[in-house]
This record gives structure tokens, C-alpha cells and sequence, in this order.
């Protein structure tokens, strides 16, 4: 079945306290790997800059294989841009993103795959 | 006028099953061959080439198809082919085929491709073994990709397509981060396609791309990337004249 062409999502991660990100937070047990979705970071820190970049490891490890999102820090926010096959991957995505940015409000702009033929070809003559 | 539906980047696997099915069944009204661009499936595994090879099994056009680095995740390249020629798939690798339309000989020209980046923003042959083997990869497939055109060519096709994974040129890449140009694509690709000549060239990998762009030789170049097109495919119209053919050695 074809999936309509969706303009995005919005979505707010964390809004509780920082649980995992600050120094001297609980790491909870050690973790081998960022492949599983509901693993957290192996090496939670404070630093957005690296909790993005694990973020990025993360989707492109796991079940998503996803290498197709721009996962970018705006001022005290997080946004992510990109498209996703299905909503159930979109929900995943933003699933990740809420456990490895806790703190922090993720603003996404996921649009889902157009699956519909095209009504008119490209003419190249 | 020869009709070429193309789309790369579907990433199917068990949950998207039936997902491109309804659309790839109007391709005998729009399009008289399939191609596609690699990222077929997430991981690479056979299970999920199964997903690709039922999508588009028995459809009425020929389906030619290149890998890409998803399909190799799994390091099971030789198996995700065998499942797709199973569902009569023409799977390339430094080689081509032909396909007759109308009594047109049409080839097709692939190679997943692979990265190194673009004209004077490159990597070299130099230093440690793994720099060297990244671009002496990109190299090879250059030189399949040039040697299977030049077979299309000699093998008297009216139109010639370069159908790669990776890009040949930075055009089709505008949106996505300039820092990753260097993973996305190589110059060495276009390079192939300029110095063997062909009437279009075909790549997905650059989900934040952009559609458009054209070699320096002047061969149009597409970015199919499913998130790029917006659509289960595009379609473009060849002529069939042979007068969009450019070959810069030839010239």
C-alpha cells in the first residue's frame, strides 16, 4: 500500500531532567555497541556535539541502517532532517533520539517516502 | 524516444514489503526499462534481497540493477545478486547489457562505484595500505565502468546509460554536507563516462542530493536517490538519434 507523502513531524525528547548526559549521572550497566535500538550510549557525555555524533552511529548500526539523516545542533535544540521508508522507521528515529539526546528538544522535519509513480517523465531531448 | 525509469535508495527489508509493488505496475505505460541504483535493501542480507527480487519480479520491462554499499553491509554481495537474477534481475558489475526497444539496442553500462571525491578535492594512491585500497577501488570500478561502455558502444548501442551507485560528479550533491563529498562519489567515475561517451548517467547514495547535475564532458548526469525524486521513480525520454552521445576522446 502506497504511504502519502507526509510533511514532517515535530517532537520534543526529554523533557524530564538529564538522567544519562550530565559527569556524574549513572551510566547504568556497561554496553558492548550501539546496534541494538534500545541500547543507550556506551559512553554517555555532556557534550552535544558528541551525543549527535553517537546518535548518527547509532541509526547507522541498528535495525534503521539509516545514513540518510542530517542530524544538526541549532541553538539549544537538536534538528534532524531526512526521509524515512516508513512511519514505523520515523518513529524509531526519533525513539534514538530521545534516549541518546535526554535533555535536550529535538525539533525533526522527517518526511516519509513517496511511493506513488511519477505522472510525468523528464524529457532529455 | 526511449523511456528509462530509474530509482535508487528503496532500502527495503521484511516491513516494507509491497511498499514500491503498486507503482512499479504501471511501468509498462510509462517506462520501457527499470533501472536501479543501488541501496536496494538495508543490510545486504539475502532475506531482504528476497523483499527486492518479489518487488519487482515478473514486471513487464527488463529491470537492470547495480549494487550499492548497503548491499554489501552484510558482506554477502554474491548472494543478494543470485536473488535477484532469480527474480530475473540483470545485476552489473563492470559490465553491460542490452536491452531492444522498437528495434533500438539500448545498453546499459554499471558499477556500484565508490568514493574518493571530486576534481581537485580528491584522495590519492599515497600512504598507508588503506588509503591506497580505497582508491585503487574506486579506480577499478572506474575502469569496469569505462571498459563496459566501451563494449556497449562497440557492441552498436544507439543509446548508452552509466547506471553507478556512487556519484561522478558534485552536482547532484548540492544539500548535502560539503565534508562528505569525498564518501559520496569520485571524479573517476565521470572521467569513465566522459572518455567512453554516453547519453545519460544514472546514480542514487546522495539521499540529500539534488537531481540534477552534468559531467564536464557534458553527459547528464541524475540523482535518483528515492528521497531526492519523491516518487517510487523517475522517467526520462532518450532520444534515440545517438546525437546527445558524447565522447570526449572522441570529440
Amino acid at each position: 500500500m502506497a504511504t502519502p507523502p507526509d510533511d514532517g513531524t515535530r517532537a520534543e525528547a526529554g523533557a524530564g531532567p538529564d538522567v544519562t548526559g550530565g559527569p556524574d549521572a549513572p551510566t547504568g550497566p556497561a554496553q558492548s555497541g550501539r546496534s541494538g535500538q534500545s541500547e543507550q550510549s556506551a559512553h554517555p557525555t555532556s557534550n552535544t556535539e558528541y551525543r549527535i555524533a553517537h546518535l548518527g552511529e547509532r541509526l547507522a548500526g541498528g535495525d534503521l541502517a539509516e545514513l540518510g539523516m542530517r542530524i544538526e545542533s541549532r541553538g539549544d535544540s537538536v534538528h534532524i532532517t531526512g526521509t524515512a521508508s516508513t512511519a514505523h522507521d520515523r518513529e524509531a528515529i526519533l525513539r534514538l533520539a530521545a534516549e541518546e539526546l535526554p535533555g535536550i528538544a529535538v525539533r525533526a522535519d522527517i518526511a516519509l517516502a513517496d511511493v506513488t509513480a511519477p505522472d510525468h517523465p523528464e524529457d532529455l531531448s | 524516444m526511449i523511456r528509462v525509469a530509474a530509482v535508487g535508495d528503496i532500502h527495503l527489508g521484511p516491513d516494507s514489503r509491497g511498499l514500491l509493488r503498486p507503482a512499479f505496475e504501471t511501468l509498462h505505460r510509462q517506462a520501457d526499462l527499470l533501472l536501479l541504483a543501488g541501496d536496494l535493501t538495508r543490510h545486504g542480507t539475502p532475506e531482504e534481497a528476497r523483499v527486492v527480487a518479489d518487488e519487482v519480479a515478473g514486471l513487464p520491462v527488463p529491470v537492470i540493477a547495480v549494487l550499492g554499499n548497503h548491499d554489501h553491509h552484510a558482506e554477502r554481495p554474491d548472494d543478494v545478486t543470485d536473488v535477484l537474477r532469480s527474480a530475473g534481475v540483470t545485476v552489473l558489475e563492470g559490465e553491460g547489457t542490452v536491452v531492444e526497444v522498437d528495434g533500438v539496442r539500448v545498453g546499459v553500462a554499471g558499477t556500484k562505484g565508490f568514493g574518493g571525491g571530486f576534481a581537485g578535492r580528491s584522495g590519492s594512491e599515497f600512504g598507508e595500505p588503506e588509503m591506497k585500497a580505497f582508491v585503487r577501488h574506486t579506480r577499478g570500478l572506474a575502469d569496469g565502468l569505462r571498459g563496459a561502455l566501451d563494449g556497449l558502444a562497440a557492441d552498436g548501442c544507439a543509446v548508452r546509460i552509466a547506471l553507478t551507485h556512487f556519484s561522478p560528479v558534485p552536482d547532484t550533491l548540492v544539500g548535502e554536507p560539503l565534508e562528505i563529498y569525498p564518501f559520496l562519489g569520485s571524479y573517476l567515475l565521470a572521467e569513465a563516462v566522459d572518455e567512453s561517451g554516453a547519453d545519460l548517467a544514472v546514480h542514487g547514495h546522495a539521499h540529500l542530493g539534488t537531481e540534477h547535475g552534468i559531467t564536464s564532458g557534458g553527459v547528464r548526469v541524475r540523482n535518483v536517490a528515492q528521497p531526492v525524486i519523491r516518487r517510487a521513480f523517475a522517467v526520462y525520454g532518450l532520444p534515440v538519434d545517438g546525437s546527445h552521445t558524447t565522447a570526449t576522446s572522441a570529440a
